[in-house]
């Protein structure tokens, strides 16, 4: 059995690969998690090392962003790998059943089979989109000859098949992912960010502070949003950290009243005085014990919030108030689409069923986070 | 003297009018002396700690009154001040172990946050000192519980816990508020001894605020006793109970079990009820349900002056 592994023969060459260490010692989903993810890494870099190479010499930066997360994911895969393998050698697999909330959260997560798929379905949309530079089979605004290759339905040489310029849609999705799935991550965190400080801050020093704070979220929340994007966006040349800020700095209050709510009970709770009376400076009580009683929902709302944002961007960019054509993103690439809908269904249906489907997902994250975090279900006993 | 507190006065401000929680209050503890505050529950003992660490949530405050912490004026201090005394200098434990410790963080780190605050240490020195300290508050397997979460531990070990972070600090000073109330009775024998032990171990003076008799017999040199908002009497905990002068104190005392009251006998409670803070009688307060009052009883309070060596006593009918 596991246990009888000797630990030399372990040592010496299996914990090379990263997962097959994990497996030898039984520990099979780990390993094979470990393992297709190595050997994933390393057939795309084999499939692809006119690439890796060429990225060596290149001066765009996000080839060279896309090889670094590549050969750095498979050092930190080898080195975790490594490190548990010993972990488990010598404590002898005891695993430390720890009972706290988020762990508790975590195994209740664990069992709902659509969140993790969820979880999987994002994972591996990001990954694409970082590592576009290398999977794209062709440079996405590349058009070669385009009487020959314009709306070419999906075939194994165009997977989504070819726009109007003949560029080939897969590349184009991939590259579309990059901008719809960055922007929908950073507006949320700029917006989540925002809220929770500025709602804690408003609630734990109250008064006239709070007051004042609170009327100017009233503000933000009274004004006319979408007018303000149509404007900033007229102004400047929309790019992405443009619509990052945009959509971050314009649904944040939400949040701030949400938190800002909670922490005015929290902070009456003993456990608030009582980090008081230790001597907590303001800022470490909110943020150390305020803040963390008051994250489960926030986290279920931030994972709307993506869908939310990523939705927002591809709208703007749809109405051509977002990202601009060649710069493709989901939206702009439906939009481009919409007019050929009859004669090549395939231009924007396939960036549509990507917005769909990573929506859903998120959607679907949400709720496996909200049923994970529900307080109530919190103390029910679970494997 | 390690802190001396003189005319403290607290007082909330409500809606319907001011409440004087703590009324013109003045005591003194010495170094390493234990000091009972008694008194029923909602007499203000809790409030006279929260003032001592300017504590006291809105809308109260404290309206005059100095206090003097090891010659510092703890009054004269800024927020950022009186906040560095808090948990270095002066320790609070709280009533509800349950609800004072936070719930999503493990006990070890609680315990380490103070360490590094007030003791500026690395975070691996403090998990140590944290682990130490845990064992040292009577934690059995303090590297394992230094994981648990509060809701893993029993009320007990809660309490534990909790006095370990209060004397993280090393404070010269424990304030621990009605620290065995919300524990069993036999729990409540332990975490006596060991604030005991501590005490001594630390060389800490203690504030210790109770409505338990008993505890402050087992506990106390000296017993400070209050009656809405004010100390009615003072003494020695030996001569307190011998010899209880106060008519207040004397009631409280008969109110109390005590081994060999035989079985059938009633214990005597003191008539009447605790007034209401907003309706409170003119006069001494107390002379509604006092036995032995007079005219001049509901004139004015009176005041609390030596009636012996160490002996202080505000009662008209006591001289």
């Amino acid at each position: 059995m596991a246990r009888s592994v000797s630990k030399r023969g372990l040592s010496s060459w299996l914990v090379i690969i990263p997962g097959l260490g994990h497996l030898a010692l039984g520990k099979r989903t780990k390993g094979a998690h470990l393992l297709a993810y190595t050997v994933a890494i390393v057939l795309l870099m084999t499939w692809r090392i006119d690439r890796v190479m060429h990225a060596f010499s290149s001066r765009a930066i996000d080839e060279w962003i896309a090889v670094l997360f590549l050969m750095g994911s498979l050092l930190v895969a080898a080195a975790y790998s490594r490190w548990d393998v010993k972990r488990l050698l010598e404590t002898g697999d005891t695993p430390v059943a720890s009972n706290g909330p988020w762990q508790i959260a975590a195994r209740r997560f664990r069992v709902n089979k659509l969140a993790v798929g969820s979880v999987y379905i994002i994972v591996l949309l990001y990954i694409l989109a970082i590592l576009a530079p290398l999977v794209a089979p062709q440079d996405p605004s590349m058009m070669e000859n385009i009487l020959e290759t314009r709306y070419l339905p999906p075939s194994f040489a165009h997977l989504f098949g070819t726009d109007e310029f003949g560029r080939d849609l897969f590349s184009r999705a991939l590259y579309g992912a990059r901008v719809s799935l960055s922007i929908g991550l950073l507006a949320m965190l700029l917006s989540k960010t925002i809220g929770t400080i500025y709602g804690a801050s408003a609630a734990y020093f109250g008064g006239i502070v709070d007051s004042v704070l609170m009327r100017l979220v009233d503000v933000v929340i009274a004004f006319p949003i979408f007018y303000l994007m149509l404007l900033l966006v007229g102004i400047f040349e929309a790019n992405i950290l443009l619509l990052v800020l945009i959509l971050g700095l314009t649904s944040w209050p939400g949040t701030a009243r949400y938190i800002r709510g909670e922490i005015l009970s929290l902070k009456e709770q003993e456990f608030a005085e009582s980090a008081r009376a230790i001597g907590l400076p303001p800022h470490l009580i909110i943020l150390r014990h305020l803040i963390p009683n008051a994250l489960s929902p926030v986290l279920v709302s931030a994972a709307l919030s993506v869908a939310g944002m990523i939705g927002a961007e591809a709208g703007l960019s749809f109405l051509g108030l977002g990202i601009r054509p060649p710069v493709p993103s989901w939206g702009n690439m439906v939009s481009g689409g919409q007019d050929a809908l009859l004669v090549a269904w395939w231009v924007a249906f396939f960036p549509g069923a990507l917005l769909t489907l990573t929506l859903v997902s998120f959607s679907l994250l949400a709720d496996g986070l909200r049923d994970a975090l529900d307080p109530k279900a919190l103390m029910r006993k679970l494997v | 003297m390690l802190l001396e507190v003189k005319n403290l006065k607290s007082y909330f401000f409500l809606d319907e009018g001011v409440l004087k929680a703590v009324d013109d209050l003045s005591f003194s503890i010495a170094e390493q002396e234990t000091v009972a505050l008694v008194g029923e529950s909602g007499c203000g003992k809790t409030i006279v700690a929260l003032s001592l660490l300017n504590l006291i949530p809105s809308p109260g405050r404290i309206v005059a009154g100095q206090m003097f912490f090891d010659g510092d004026d703890l009054r004269a201090m800024d927020a950022e001040q009186i906040r560095r005394i808090r948990g270095r200098h002066i320790g609070l434990v709280f009533q509800e172990p349950g609800v004072a410790l936070n719930p999503v963080y493990t006990v070890g780190q609680q315990i380490a946050d103070v360490l590094r605050l007030h003791r500026a240490l690395t975070r691996q020195a403090a998990k140590v000192a944290a682990i130490q300290l845990l064992g040292n508050v009577g934690i059995g397997n303090p590297e394992q519980r230094f994981n648990a979460y509060p809701f893993e531990l029993s009320g007990g070990m809660q309490q534990r816990v909790l006095i370990a972070t209060a004397i993280a600090g090393r404070p010269k000073l424990l304030i621990a508020d009605e620290p065995t109330t919300a524990l069993d009775a036999t729990v409540q024998a332990e975490i006596l001894d060991l604030l005991r032990y501590l005490k001594a171990e630390y060389r800490m003076a203690m504030l210790l605020i109770t409505h338990d008799i008993g505890v402050v017999a087992e506990m106390a040199d000296r017993v400070m006793v209050m009656y809405t908002g004010k100390i009615v009497e003072v003494a020695d905990t030996d001569t307190l109970f011998r010899d209880p002068r106060h008519p207040y104190t004397r009631g409280l005392l008969r109110s109390a079990p005590q081994l060999g009251t035989g079985r059938g006998e009633l214990l005597q409670g003191i008539p009447g009820t605790v007034p209401d803070f907003m309706e409170l009688p003119p006069g001494c307060t107390f002379h509604p349900r006092c036995t032995i009052a007079g005219p001049e009883c509901m004139q004015a309070f009176p005041p609390i002056e030596e009636i012996a060596s160490g002996r202080e006593c505000a009662c008209y009918k006591v001289t």
